[in-house]
């Protein structure tokens, strides 16, 4: 019985300890919870808001790259320097890096920055790097500064989209690497057209750091392309029209010249012209792209470029030079066919043909820079996989050759065994 | 070595094409989250009387649609923005097309508020100041003395860009601007705010107040004609023109059939 009321006064005096512990920490958290969760909130709410503005920020940044590795076999062997990938490495069969780029950009609505890298060939080169910015009234008005592609279609045409494996030979000969240093104004009035204006440095063969002779002069060339899209929707139709030229000389710094109506070997007869006389490399060319919604849509895109050009056989930036200008009236043009065969397969064949003197007939050039060639390529690009496309190309390379050429290389006796076939991949992302 | 590739190339260029031409029965659409309920409501009734043929619909907005389109992955974009000209371009440089654009019914961006807020009424250029934060207060509206909190969608939604466009003129949103990913989250956090504002498609304003603008209702007849200021048109984009089973779904979504899912959903029909 004793120890009976012991434990009832044992329990009791437990409960009352419990409740009373509770109803005191009752009694201390509700006069502060509101105020205390309300601050919280607010707290959590600014620090939303800054994280929204971070992320803001980030999303402002933006990167992409591609990589192109491919397989390819040539028929081509030593002696042979038609090739267009290189004329120094003659294996017949091998795995290439082709591109390893990747591009850094900043976009903040009405100004732009961009570099881009290439990691290939085991060295990293600087492609592009280039600020951007539009006029904020009537935003019809962009100028880019920097090292950027020049405004031509299929210099503009990325690799990573373009269906045959590389540029046609006029582009490859007048835009080599196809970028150049300089400014752009890009002026697009809503739809109505697109108008670039551009001047670059002028400089060699695309080396950013080597000059023609005598810069000083004429330190730049310009550049102007004007486009249009017609677009005729109820036919599933558009056609985009364009034309572009470039406009600047080189100062002659020889008093010798080989004119366009003369073979341009080294030991041609030469005109007389003054040290500093300004050399025309004036060209001009048209555009056209045909889209059509036919059986799974295809496309029609064409170029052709004519004009004066002219170099020094063997020209070295920048130094007084005594061998002869050799001038040169050119054309060329490409025209290239893509259908889509499904959403993932896609077949397409290009033709082009590059004419570097159109003042000489075939049977009197007596040089290689001279030889007329055309290339006829066709494959077919599947993208099956996300961001991977794989393409197989084969290019069948033509020359014009004649006797003069020949004598004494009699590889090149007639069209040269040189075509060429890859089989790429791609990654873009 | 040309022969044999060349006749390799052709047979598997046959092949190829055998492939393409095999007519698939599943569509995908991606796109507009404001139009991904009226979308699924689509599929669902096609579905149930073609038996065949599965529709899987997913939003992501009308920006991440139109990458979808133009990548491959789907089948139908829905959009409640109209293509811009970088997008036709991307899609004409990978399809060779300029895509087809089919307007599949009508909407009204509305402006949601929370049900106790006392404004009623906000003129277009009051929505603008708003959004770009030159108006922060409701007091300044004929609401209370509190600050107005905005909700917006993210900028991949044809929603954000066309409210961008049409609304505050281009100009950019205040910083301030909460970004939701998707019209739900919009409606939800209004909902739940009263110094709340927000706005979206017409279908999903449930349980909140619709401003009107310009003294006008977001109704059927207001949208319709047009006289509503924030009027747009939703849309489906294509690579090329329908064939086969996606000609089917788009025949019918157009028909008198689909058009009334249209307004069951809270849209406005074409006609």
């Amino acid at each position: 019985m004793k120890y009976k009321f012991s434990f009832t006064i044992l329990t009791f005096a437990l409960i009352f300890w419990v409740t009373n512990t509770k109803a005191q920490e009752h009694e201390e958290s509700t006069p502060v919870s509101i105020d205390d969760i309300k601050g919280k909130v607010d707290g959590m709410e600014e620090n939303v808001k800054e994280l929204i503005t971070d992320v803001s920020g980030l999303k402002k940044i933006k990167i992409s790259g591609y990589l192109q590795v491919q397989f390819e076999k040539s028929e081509a062997f030593k002696g042979i320097g038609m090739s267009p990938y290189d004329s120094t490495d003659f294996v017949q069969g091998r795995f290439r890096i082709r591109r390893s780029r990747v591009k850094f950009g900043y976009d903040a609505g009405m100004t732009q920055f961009v570099v881009q890298g290439d990691f290939s060939n085991e060295k990293f080169e600087l492609k592009d790097a280039y600020l951007n910015f539009t006029d904020p009234w009537t935003k019809y008005v962009s100028m880019t500064v920097g090292v950027f592609n020049r405004p031509v279609y299929e210099v503009e045409y990325s690799s990573s989209q373009r269906e045959s494996m590389e540029r046609s030979k006029v582009i490859r000969t007048l835009y080599p690497s196809e970028r150049d240093l300089g400014f752009m104004f890009t002026i697009v009035p809503e739809d109505w057209f697109k108008l670039q204006l551009a001047g670059f440095n002028n400089t060699y063969n695309g080396d950013l750091s080597q000059f023609w002779p005598n810069s000083n002069k004429a330190p730049l060339y310009y550049m102007a392309r004007l486009t249009k899209e017609f677009a005729f929707t109820d036919l599933g139709l558009g056609i985009d029209l364009g034309v572009h030229a470039r406009m600047g000389n080189m100062v002659a710094n020889t008093d010798k010249a080989i004119e366009s109506d003369m073979p341009g070997s080294a030991s041609s007869s030469t005109t007389s012209i003054n040290k500093g006389d300004d050399i025309s490399r004036n060209w001009f060319g048209f555009e056209a792209q045909i889209y059509w919604d036919f059986l799974g849509g295809m496309k029609i895109l064409g170029e052709y470029i004519m004009g004066s050009n002219a170099d020094q056989p063997t020209t070295a930036a920048q130094k007084p030079l005594t061998t002869s200008i050799r001038k040169r009236d050119f054309s060329g043009f490409y025209a290239m066919l893509v259908k889509n065969i499904s959403d993932e397969w896609q077949f397409a064949v290009k033709y082009d043909a590059y004419n570097p003197n159109t003042k000489i007939s075939a049977d009197k050039i007596d040089n290689t820079a001279d030889l007329a060639v055309s290339t006829l390529g066709f494959g077919i690009h599947n993208y099956s996989f996300s961001n991977v496309r794989i393409s197989l190309w084969y290019d069948m390379n033509k020359t014009t050759t004649n006797d003069n050429v020949v004598k004494g290389k009699a590889l090149l006796a007639n069209d040269p065994v040189d075509n060429f076939m890859t089989l790429r991949f791609q990654y873009k992302f | 070595m040309s022969k044999k590739i060349i006749i390799s190339t052709v047979l598997l260029f046959a092949v190829f094409a055998f492939m393409g031409f095999m007519a698939s029965e599943k569509i995908t659409v991606k796109g507009s989250d404001t139009m991904v309920i009226l979308s699924q409501r689509w599929a669902e009734r096609f579905m149930s009387g073609h038996g065949n043929v599965s529709i899987q619909v997913t939003g992501g907005g009308s920006g991440t649609g139109i990458s979808a389109l133009i990548n491959g992955t789907t089948d139908i974009c829905n959009a409640s923005r109209p293509m811009k000209q970088s997008e036709i371009k991307k899609l004409k440089e990978r399809f060779g097309s300029l895509g087809v654009e089919i307007p599949c019914a009508k909407d009204g961006i509305t402006i949601y508020l929370h049900l106790s807020n006392g404004v009623s009424n906000l003129t277009m250029a009051q929505l603008k100041q708003i959004y770009t934060g030159q108006i922060t207060n409701w007091k300044q509206v004929g609401g209370n003395d509190t600050k107005i909190v905005m909700y917006s969608r993210e900028n991949n939604s044809g929603t954000y860009v066309y409210f961008k466009d049409n609304v505050l003129g281009g100009q950019d949103y205040a910083p301030a601007c909460q970004n939701l990913p998707g019209t739900a989250a919009v409606v939800n956090a209004v909902s739940k705010d009263v110094n709340g504002i927000g706005y979206g498609g017409h279908g999903y304003s449930k349980g909140v107040k619709m401003c009107k603008v310009n003294g006008i209702d977001p109704t059927l007849g207001n949208i319709s004609s047009g006289k509503y200021p924030i009027s747009r048109s939703l849309y489906m984009y294509l690579r090329n023109k329908p064939t086969g089973s996606v000609k089917q779904f788009i025949d019918w979504i157009l028909s008198s059939e689909g058009q009334k899912v249209v307004s069951d959903i809270g849209y406005f029909p074409l006609r």
